[in-house]
């Protein structure tokens, strides 16, 4: 479902995480969690989530993405950006425009668009597939999840509570697990 | 584009005969015909000759999303579909149909309020709409011939599996009037046979992507009345979306099963799994107190899974019982919802209703034959086949099995198909019982089962005159165990063009859930919550015909401002709720969304007088057809029977009642065509100019 790279991909991983190492990156301090068993697939969550941020409801710009398939025994999954302790986003970036959010104090890795120069680096290194980060083609820059300063909408509006808001400390070299992997 | 919030500014118009795309303004119609029915309704009133027939290519789908579609708030996801419809019987009528799921939204993501498809491809196509990009797509070595599930399996390995699709399945690909334009799994255009019409173009499929947005004019408001909704409808706690304990497909009268069915059992051993589906931004569905939109799924894929709704996943379950025995709703029944939904049929018409049969309807029909509380479909041919009017021999279909496997696999394909029987099948039922009553001998059929068969399309479709063909549906008149409790009923099923029921009960009946009908405290709860809402509780006293028609007119707005803003009638009007201390939901939402959608500010009365107007359209539309007042009767079989105190639906009280919505809305009492004064009124001059023109005034 959310899928990582291939093995060749992550050599560029191994050489984000030594940088990584050094950088002493602060961890983020919660994680979006999803259960696709009782997702019902209403899109709320993309909806509120672009409506949110962007101003406008759609769902190519909504940071969390829902993956329907409403035919042989109908799954939905949201999918959910990890909030990686080693995010290779972060690394990635030439120009330093993703940090965690000390403001807020989530320290979710949030994307400056007024830095962010739309390069799309940070997206190709997002080890997963779909990539968690996305591509505004109207602005001409990257968005992702910022956790909503620590009270995340998505969450909030999911009618039937598939969403939940972790500030479960586990984690691996690629983050939190999420959406059960 | 001067109104960008909620509408998204072009209505899509693609001529199947000569490939031409082209679009409009969607502001030439709006504010003023607001969104879906109103929109469609002055788009076909503009566009399609009153002579057309359904099958010809004059004639026109125009599918309409509203300002509200793809927004935030719960029943949004509707969109309308206006055409000449096949069904209508025994003339071909202007009709509409609606339906939700999320084609709609992602028409607007694509930038699109509406699409109207006209003429005829000379060979099976489809269309792809992916933002600007429209193109005319052959169809003939791809998915023509398909079923739904296959055909959308296919288009989603063609053109990305975000696609969303509207298509029929063999029966509208076959020409069948009750076949539906359906999405996803049993999401459909289900009355009127616009799977027919759609067939008849030779197009199979409307794919579309939009990676576009949709703007509101009040988010924060919208954000708020999404979270008042929530909370009329559903209370103040999430809604549960798993195991569905004792509900499993709240309709049909089905209260006795739940946990006590085979498929309940499938579940618990671990063999199936429940799913709910939803539509675009909305959860009514999945909620206690709504039709269910529930799915099963095997896990050994034995039955590819479908997912439900009332009728379309509920239809085979009794049959199923009566001939296996055993507990209810097995394999057999998700089986037959498949089928349903993969050859692309209308679940209306294969109704089946369990007291139908449990319960024998104490009154004997005039002929003492048969035993019916007339209901359409599969109730209507079992109860002919009880009555040895339909056998094995003189319709080539398994009566005999009747429930089982092979029976509605065999009805079903035949149908879609139109092999056999089944060719005669295909026409819906109406027409079917004709072409046998017109051939009595080629059926093996005495004066007595002629007569039979007559009463029997009577009580199943109660409309009498020419634009009738629609099934029964919530409505019930003299001895039928409720007295006149739906009169208002009556009058909108006596005027519709389709099935005026299917905008569902709210709009008119004002039912307590869990609470009798007619008890001191229903009385409590309803009477103050009707006076708010129709003007007078009087309209919910079942044993007047006082302030019926009052409730009517008022019902008929009601069920335009749901087809127009839109809002589902699964749950809306929300003019009830468990959840406020007077249990009053909210008279005044529709108001409250359009303007927090479109900026647009408009009192709930104003609302009301723009869909008045809308409803005057309509009727102008449907006589410009042929439509007159001898058209709004209902079947004798309505006036015979007594309730357990002797009341009766007398035909004097039909006629006064009548008489009075026409005074209301202003028809001609001997005619029923809306007055010149009155089209004025409504600001359609040239509406009334035109029927002067077509000699409707002499």
């Amino acid at each position: 479902m959310h899928m990582h790279k291939r093995r060749d991909q992550m050599e560029n991983h191994d050489r984000m995480y030594k940088k990584g190492v050094l950088m002493k990156l602060e961890q983020s301090k919660g994680v979006i969690i999803s259960n696709k068993d009782i997702c019902i697939g209403c899109r709320t969550c993309e909806i509120i989530c672009s409506l949110t941020h962007e101003g406008v409801i759609n769902p190519e710009l909504s940071r969390i993405q829902l993956i329907r398939r409403p035919l042989k025994g109908s799954e939905f999954t949201p999918l959910t950006c990890h909030q990686c302790i080693e995010p290779l986003c972060l690394f990635s970036c030439p120009v330093d425009a993703i940090k965690p959010d000390t403001v807020a104090g989530t320290n979710a890795r949030i994307i400056n668009e007024s830095i962010c120069t739309g390069c799309k680096k940070c997206i190709d290194a997002c080890p997963f597939d779909p990539p968690n980060v996305k591509f505004n083609d109207k602005k001409s820059v990257a968005i992702k999840c910022d956790l909503c300063g620590g009270h995340p909408k998505c969450v909030e509006y999911c009618p039937v509570g598939a969403l939940t808001y972790c500030n479960n400390k586990k984690g691996d070299r690629t983050g939190y697990p999420v959406n059960g992997d | 584009m001067k109104y960008l919030y909620g509408w998204v500014g072009k209505i899509l118009r693609i001529n199947l005969t000569d490939g031409k795309i082209s679009n409009i303004p969607t502001e030439k119609y709006v504010p003023r015909y607001i969104g879906g029915r109103g929109i469609a309704a002055r788009i076909y009133w503009e566009e399609v000759p009153p002579e057309c027939r359904a099958f010809d290519p004059e004639n026109k789908l125009i599918i309409m999303t509203s300002p509200a579609t793809g927004s935030l708030m719960l029943g949004s996801a509707r969109m309308t579909m206006v055409g000449k419809c096949p069904q209508t019987f025994p003339l071909e009528g202007y009709g509409r149909s609606n339906t939700g799921g999320h084609w709609g939204p992602e028409l607007k993501f694509a930038g699109y309020d509406g699409v109207i498809i006209e003429g005829k491809a000379k060979e099976p196509v489809y269309l792809w709409i992916n933002d600007d990009q429209i193109e005319i797509l052959d169809a003939s070595e791809f998915i023509w011939g398909l079923n739904t599930h296959e055909a959308q399996e296919e288009i989603w390995r063609r053109h990305g599996e975000k696609t969303k699709i509207l298509l029929i399945g063999p029966a509208g690909e076959n020409l069948s009037r009750i076949a539906v334009v359906s999405s996803e799994s049993n999401i459909a255009f289900g009355q009127g046979g616009f799977g027919g019409v759609m067939g008849s173009k030779n197009l199979k499929a409307i794919a579309i992507r939009g990676s576009g947005g949709l703007k509101v004019a009040k988010p924060g408001l919208l954000a708020e009345l999404y979270a008042r909704v929530e909370f009329l409808i559903n209370g103040p706690k999430k809604v549960q979306s798993g195991d569905p304990g004792d509900k499993i497909v709240s309709f049909g009268g089905w209260k006795d099963y739940g946990k006590n069915t085979k498929m309940y059992e499938y579940v618990t051993e671990g063999k199936a799994k429940w799913w709910y589906y939803s539509c675009f931004a909305c959860n009514i569905c999945v909620s206690k107190g709504a039709a269910s939109k529930q799915g099963i799924r095997f896990l050994d894929n034995s039955i590819p899974s479908v997912t439900s709704d009332c009728v379309s996943f509920g239809y085979y379950i009794y049959p199923e019982h009566m001939y296996y025995g055993g507990k209810m709703y097995g394999k057999v029944a998700v089986e037959a919802s498949y089928l349903l939904d993969t050859l692309g049929l209308n679940a209306f018409e294969f109704n089946f209703k369990k007291s139908i049969v449990s319960k024998p309807d104490p009154r004997e029909s005039p002929e003492g034959a048969l035993r019916m509380d007339g209901l359409s479909g599969l109730n209507l041919l079992y109860s002919l086949y009880k009555a040895g009017v339909l056998n094995d021999k003189n319709t080539g279909l398994i009566f005999s099995k009747f429930g089982s496997r092979e029976f509605i696999v065999d009805l079903m394909n035949k149908i879609a198909y139109r092999t056999g029987f089944g060719n005669i099948l295909a026409e819906g039922l109406p027409r079917a019982i004709r072409y046998m009553i017109e051939r009595p001998s080629e059926f093996g059929l005495t004066d007595k089962q002629v007569r039979a068969l007559e009463v029997g399309y009577q009580q199943g479709y109660p409309r009498a005159g020419r634009f009738g063909g629609y099934p029964r549906h919530h409505f019930f008149c003299g001895g039928q165990g409720c007295g006149y409790l739906y009169h208002p009923q009556i009058l909108r099923c006596c005027v519709d063009q389709c099935d005026f029921s299917v905008l569902h009960v709210n709009t008119t009946v004002l039912r307590v859930p869990g609470v009798e009908y007619g008890s001191e405290e229903y009385w409590k709860i309803a009477g103050p919550l009707a006076k708010k809402w129709m003007g007078s509780k009087t309209a919910l006293d079942q044993y007047t015909t006082e302030y019926k028609a009052e409730a009517a007119y008022h019902g008929m707005l009601m069920a335009m401002e749901l087809d127009c803003l839109p809002l589902c009638d699964c749950k809306f009007p929300l003019w009830y709720s468990r959840h406020t201390k007077d249990n009053l939901g909210d008279d005044e939402i529709g108001s409250k969304i359009f303007y927090a959608v479109t900026g647009i500010e408009q009192t709930q009365r104003e609302l009301y007088v723009m869909l008045d107007a809308i409803c005057d359209l309509e009727r102008a539309i449907a006589c410009r057809e042929g439509r007159r007042r001898e058209d709004d009767w209902l079947h004798e079989h309505e006036f015979q029977g007594m309730d357990h105190e002797g009341r009766r639906l007398l035909k004097d009280d039909l006629k006064k009642l009548l008489d009075e919505l026409y005074i209301l809305r202003g028809w001609d009492l001997t005619t029923g065509i809306p007055t010149r004064e009155r089209l004025e009124t409504v600001d359609l001059k040239d509406v009334s100019d035109e029927l002067e023109r077509r000699g409707l005034y002499n």
